[in-house]
Order: structure tokens, then sequence, then C-alpha cells
């Protein structure tokens, strides 16, 4: 894909809020969906595009076990979710990535699969990361049932009646994702092969389109089973309810696995965070908002609140956050209510008036009356590569002033503190799961991966100041190896300022969860329910019309689609 | 030695060139060196892992006295040896000779990295063979001979006025790599995995059920 050269640095943060406020773990822990969401954007594209969706096939039995394959035709391609069902046995029912067994699994097919192709991945995606796809496959991924709810709707469906909408409500999915793999994971096509396709050029658009159709699949297949227990019991099985369909999303667990992407890939989140921020910066420019946008943000805030209020979660903090959040809500309503003010005004209000939940939420929110004039924006949104050659070049004293602008929060640690590098993050070779471990009590420092890029910034910093200010990086890169990663970092950020976390990743406070959040709100992710400190259960795709009901109208902001169960 | 082949997407082969070269011994930034590297050949179709093989078994020395360039580092991988290159940003007109290159097909990405057009070529006692690389933004290649030389290579870069007339070596979106091959790359890879404890099991991870 050709892309847009990159306008200089000053112009693209003019009018930007910096990054040393946007790039905060406590913020970045606030994030919420906006129009710019690979989710949206997907959903978007085929409403635009015209995607049409098929069953393509449906081989399942009366236990619910077998394959399916369904279609979404893009216009000039095909691609084909490939489903396998499975009879899990409870107590092999697990969400962590060591898990050798799932209720569903599924393969996103680039293309329309034969005979031939669908008994090799009958053989491969079953087993996940034991077995190898090739590169007509674009995504691996599995499911698990929702425990509390499928048996419950199966059975109410085969008697006849709906589910409890108040039990669906306290879940929200009947299914949930315990991985969606993709770029080359496990042999499937790198994203480089389809990144010159419009349809999938926008980032983690295979996996969306994979769990866009497995919810379609998973809402197919809890009425099949419904349908043949009515049949074995003789009763007359209803179908789900179009409105409770459509408010079911699909569930993800996501834990630590997730959360080294957004250090390793620092090009691509500067890309990400710098098009929620200019899309931001772009609206609140206006001088005098459209009154039709400004009555949209107030419906939004109002459905916002009843959903809130609809939020479930054990943990504390999100306990208080969600309280925050609802509190900001009804502020947001009054203000929005007495009009009269700009945008930029409000966001500024917003700052000094909203805890950090509201405060992002209202950014996402501002967005949506003009979504339909940021796809410039998001076709920034990619980049072509995270490589990055050292500009040899650079003079010691050009590289410690990138440091002095960009690290300052990194070499104001106290860095032989205890608590700045309680933490260490590591690979366990235990199905290779990322993990972090506590440096004083485990046996784990001497397989740290470099995940704390303030920690050694620091680092380079302190040797740096030993060197002549008009001395060549080479120079510098060939004497200090073990530097070598770090001053690579420093030059990438000087170019994409929003590509760093500005906060202590290894500090004994850390909440990995914040770190889960960011970036599964540039997915589009919905429900945020933090299980722990490390590992956070949402919602995706709920509230959006089922592939076959895809329509404009039924697209439109569909996140603020309200199920039954939400104030409806 | 198996003659079955592993076929894996670029980014899975970069990957492991990565965790390899630091189960080996390598600095983090010369392992992400590694990473582009093997990416870069095999994404032309040549045989990136193979010569990082060859490179980790062949050990890595620690650096001693002063360096001043590719030549001075070049004693201790050819990713060393590249990078100076490559950090450097020029060859010298009357070219860039190093002895006793290990490796010496992953040279080839550091110098296409650099603008001009350049004769990379490396010869054993037994074998030779040489690329030309146009260099800049969208590199080229041409190859002459099987550039998967074993051993010990003298490896000279010079520059040229023109690149070859024929056509370059079409690009590839996979990698393959033996079997055995394989299995050694994730042998040196398995020295950057913790071992499973069921203590780090219960508090290291996120996700349960």
């Amino acid at each position: 894909m050709v892309k847009r050269a990159a306008p200089p640095l000053a112009d693209t943060l003019s009018g930007l809020r910096p990054p040393s406020k946007v790039m905060r773990l406590e913020r970045m822990g606030c994030f919420h969906a906006s129009p710019l969401s690979f989710m949206r954007q997907l959903t978007a594209r085929a409403v635009r595009d015209d995607w049409q969706f098929f069953m393509a096939d449906w081989q399942v039995d009366a236990q619910g076990v077998g394959h399916a394959v369904l279609r979404a035709q893009t216009g000039a391609r095909t691609y084909s979710l490939v489903a396998f069902f499975h009879d899990l046995p409870d107590e092999l029912r697990s969400d962590r990535v060591i898990a050798t067994a799932w209720d569903a699994t599924f393969t996103l097919f680039d293309g329309v699969p034969d005979e031939a192709d669908l008994t090799r991945l009958a053989a491969n995606v079953p087993v996940q990361e034991a077995g190898r796809i090739s590169e007509t496959e674009l995504t691996l991924s599995r499911a698990n049932r929702s425990v509390r709810l499928w048996e419950k709707v199966v059975s109410a469906l085969a008697n006849g009646q709906q589910p409890d909408t108040a039990e669906l409500g306290e879940v929200g999915y009947l299914m949930r994702t315990t991985a969606v793999y993709g770029s080359g994971k496990f042999g499937a096509a790198d994203y480089e092969t389809i990144s010159t396709r419009a349809e999938v050029a926008a980032p983690f658009q295979a996996e969306m389109l994979t769990v866009y159709l497995i919810r379609w699949a998973v809402t197919e297949l809890v009425q099949h089973m419904a349908r043949a227990r009515a049949a074995a019991q003789g009763t007359q099985a209803a179908a789900l309810d179009p409105d409770i369909a459509r408010g079911l999303g699909i569930g993800n667990s996501t834990g630590l696995g997730m959360a080294p992407f957004l250090m390793t890939h620092p090009k691509l989140i500067h890309a990400w965070v710098s098009a929620r921020e200019s899309a931001l910066a772009l609206v609140r420019a206006q001088q005098t908002p459209d009154p039709e946008a400004w009555a949209l943000v107030l419906t939004l805030a109002q459905i916002m609140s009843a959903k809130v209020a609809t939020w479930r979660t054990d943990h504390p903090r999100q306990q208080e956050r969600d309280a925050g959040f609802s509190d900001d809500l009804a502020r947001i309503i009054t203000r929005l209510e007495a009009g009269g003010t700009t945008w930029d005004t409000l966001i500024d209000w917003a700052e000094t008036a909203l805890t950090l939940e509201g405060q992002e939420w209202l950014v996402s929110a501002i967005l949506e009356p003009y979504a339909a004039h940021l796809d410039a924006i998001a076709a920034e949104m990619s980049v072509p590569t995270e490589a990055h050659r050292i500009d040899g070049q650079m003079t010691v004293g050009a590289l410690k002033a990138l440091i002095a602008l960009h690290y300052s929060w990194a070499t104001e640690i106290d860095w032989d503190a205890a608590e700045a590098q309680a933490r260490v993050w590591y690979t366990s070779a235990e199905k290779l799961e990322p993990r972090l471990g506590e440096r004083a009590e485990e046996p784990v420092e001497e397989y740290e991966q470099p995940l704390a890029p303030g920690r050694d910034i620091a680092k380079l910093h302190a040797i740096l100041s030993a060197w002549p200010e008009d001395a060549p990086v080479a120079e510098f890169a060939l004497a200090n190896p073990a530097l070598r990663h770090a001053l690579r970092r420093v030059q990438i950020i000087a170019a994409h300022p929003f590509g760093e976390i500005q906060d202590n990743t290894i500090a004994a406070h850390m909440m990995p969860i914040d770190l889960l959040r960011a970036k599964l709100s540039f997915f589009g992710a919905q429900r945020f329910d933090p299980r722990s400190d490390r590992w956070v259960r949402i919602c995706m795709f709920a509230g959006a019309p089922l592939p076959p009901d895809l329509s404009a109208q039924s697209e439109c902001r569909w996140p603020y689609w309200q199920a039954p169960w939400e104030g409806a | 030695m198996s003659l079955t082949l592993r076929e894996m997407s670029l980014s899975e082969a970069g990957a492991l060139a990565f965790k390899a070269a630091r189960g080996a011994g390598m600095e983090w930034g010369l392992a992400e060196e590694a990473r582009v590297s093997v990416t870069w050949v095999n994404s032309h179709g040549l045989p990136g892992l193979p010569a990082l093989l060859s490179v980790l078994e062949a050990g890595l020395k620690p650096m001693q006295g002063t360096v001043n360039g590719p030549a001075d580092v070049v004693c201790l991988s050819v990713l060393h040896a590249g990078a100076a290159l490559s950090d450097h940003g020029r060859i010298p007109a009357e070219g860039l000779h190093l002895p006793a290159v290990v490796g010496s097909l992953l040279m080839v990405p550091f110098v296409a990295h650099l603008s001009g057009v350049y004769s990379i070529e490396w010869r054993t006692h037994d074998a030779s063979a040489q690329v030309t690389v146009r260099g800049g933004s969208e590199p080229c290649l041409w190859c002459a001979g099987s550039p998967a030389t074993h051993g010990a290579a003298r490896l000279s870069i010079m520059p040229l006025v023109d690149a070859p007339a024929g056509a370059p070596i079409a690009r590839s979106t996979r990698a393959f790599v033996h079997i055995d091959h394989l299995k050694r790359l994730e042998a040196f890879a398995a020295a950057t995995y913790a071992p499973a404890t069921e203590a780090s099991r219960a508090r290291g991870a996120g996700g349960a059920d």
C-alpha cells in the first residue's frame, strides 16, 4: 500500500494533546472505542462497499459438533470463516493460553476453501498452536462457551421461550474468544501480503472480520442446538429474538499476552494514538459546533449513561472508575443540555471536571458526529514496517537532546529503588506465554524481555554523558552494543512520539490491565471488566447488526445501540 | 539432516531469528538486527535462517580493544559488522574487505540500506557467491551462484557504477527452512524462555476462567 508521506513533526503535533498527557498508563487505561476503532472501520467499509455474507456450509450434529463455513464477499475477494465446533468436557474449559482444547476453533480462509483445504484445516485448526496453517489462512482463533449462559439459552429456546434478558445482560456474550492470532502466526499469511487490499489494509481487519463472523456462527449454533433439542423432546423451538441476538457480542479474555505488543510496536501505536488525537484536534478546531452534532453527543451520553448502569465488575479499581464515569456522564449531560459553547471549551472543561474515564469517553464521543469525515485520518493507522535503521550520523548531543525532549519522565525515575524495577517481563517455556514476574522473588531475571524502555533509555542517557557532544552515534553504538536497542528506540520515538508509554512498565504498582485496555479500545471493545490486575474480559461487536442484517442504517454508531437489558 | 522443509511466514521466521540470536547471547539491539536481516533475506527468496544458524553456531566472542568500524567487529559476527556498516552509512571507494565472515548472506540487507549499487562477494576455499544490490528505499538484488556457502568466507563489498541488466530476484512472501535447522535455531531460542513452574503459572500470567 502506498503511504502518504508523513507531514513534518511540528505540523503533526500542532494542536494535539501532548504525548506527555495522553501516553500515561492511567489515562490509557481509560481509553474508549471510537469511530476510528477497527471493528467500526470494518463494519463501515462492509456497508460502504456492499459486502455480501453467506452461510456456505453447515455440517453440525444435534450435539453441536461439526463444522461450518461462513463467507464474506467483499467485492473483489471472498473470505471464509471455517468454524469447527467441538464437544468439550467442562473440566477442560480454560481461557488460559496454556489450554489445549476449546468449544470452538476457527480460521479465516483467504478465498473459498475446497475439500482438500477443509481436510487440512480440520487436522490443524482444532489443535491451534500445535498445528500449522498456511498462507491461505489469515487468522487462527478459538472460543469457549459461557458456562453461565449457554445451556440456559439452548434450554429456553428449545422450550419455545426467550432467554432471561437480565442474565444475558450480566454476561453479554454466548462465547468468548481466548485468542485471535493473525499476521503470520503459526504459518498464517503475513499482514504485508494483504496490506495492499483496501478491505483489510486497516489494522487488524482480518482479525476483526474473524470475530464478526464468529459472532454470527455462534448465534446460529445456539439456535441449531435448541432446534435439535426441541426435536428430540417434542417441543417447538423459538428463534432467538433479533434484538437479543444483536445485543450479544463475542466475549474475550485478554491476559498479559497482549501487553508486550504496545511496547514492541511503537510506530504502530503512534499511528493509532496520533490518529485519534488528530481527529480530536480536527473537531476541537471547529469554532461553532453544528447543533445537530451537539444534540447527537447529548443523546450518546444519555445512552451511555443507561449502559454504564448495567455494567458489572468485581474489580475494586474498575468499580470506582465505573462509578466515577457514571457521575461524569451526568455532568456531561447537564453541560451539553446547557449548550452555548464549543467542542474545544467542552474538552477543556472535561479536564477539570471529570475523571479520566469521562474525559476519554468524551474525546471518543465528540468524534461520532464527524465519523464520515475521518477516513483520511483512519487511513494513516497502518504502518508498513516496524524496522528502523539507526541514523549513525546523528551526534551524541542531538541524541541527548531527544532524550531530554521525550524521556525526561524516565530519567527522573530513581531506577535504583527496588519498587522501580520490581517486575520482570518474561516468556514462559509453557506455550511461550508472556508473564510478569517479581524480580526479588522469582528466578526469572535472566529471562527478562526488553520491555522496560524507560529504564534502558535512562541507562543510555547516563552513559552518553561521558561522550563528546559532537561524536557520531555510530561510534557510540559500536562501543556500546548493549544499548543499541535503546538508542534505536529514542530515534524511533523522535519521529513517533505517541509510540511510547510514558510510565515505568516494570514498576511495582504498574497495572497491566491499563495496557490491555488501551489496545482493546482501539479494537473497539466494550464492557471492560478486569478480572484481576492482569487480565480483562471484554465484549466485541455487541450492538452491531449480524452480517445478514448489516445496512447503512443498522451499522450507524452500533456501539450505542441498546439491547433489551440496556434500557432499550 | 532431515530434508523436510518447514514453510514459515516471514514474520514467524523473523521472530525466531530474534529469539535465537538473543538466546545465543547477542545483545537485544543486535538480535533486532538479526530479525531484520533474516526477514529481508527471506523476503528475497534466499535462506536467511540457515545463514543465521551458521553465525550462532560459530559462536560469539567478546569484544576486545578499540573499535573503529566494521572491520574491527567482524570477528564478533556478521551482524555486528553489518550494523556498524549501516550505522556509518558509507563504504569507502576502495571497497570494504572483511576476512573470515560466517553467514555472509546476512550482510546483504545492511548494504541494501545504503544508497548506490554494490557488489558483495564472498569466497571460501571451495565456493563463492556474488550478489549485486541496488540500495535505497526499494532495494533490488541480483544473485550469481548459490549464496549459501558454508564456513568462514572472505567478504568484499565494492561500489559499482551500474546494476545488472537482467531482472532482479523476485520477492518471496514465505521462508523455508530444513526441519533440522529449525530445531537447532529453536534450541537457541529456548534459552530465552523461563522454565515452566507452578508458581510462575499461578502468579505470572494473566487470564483464568
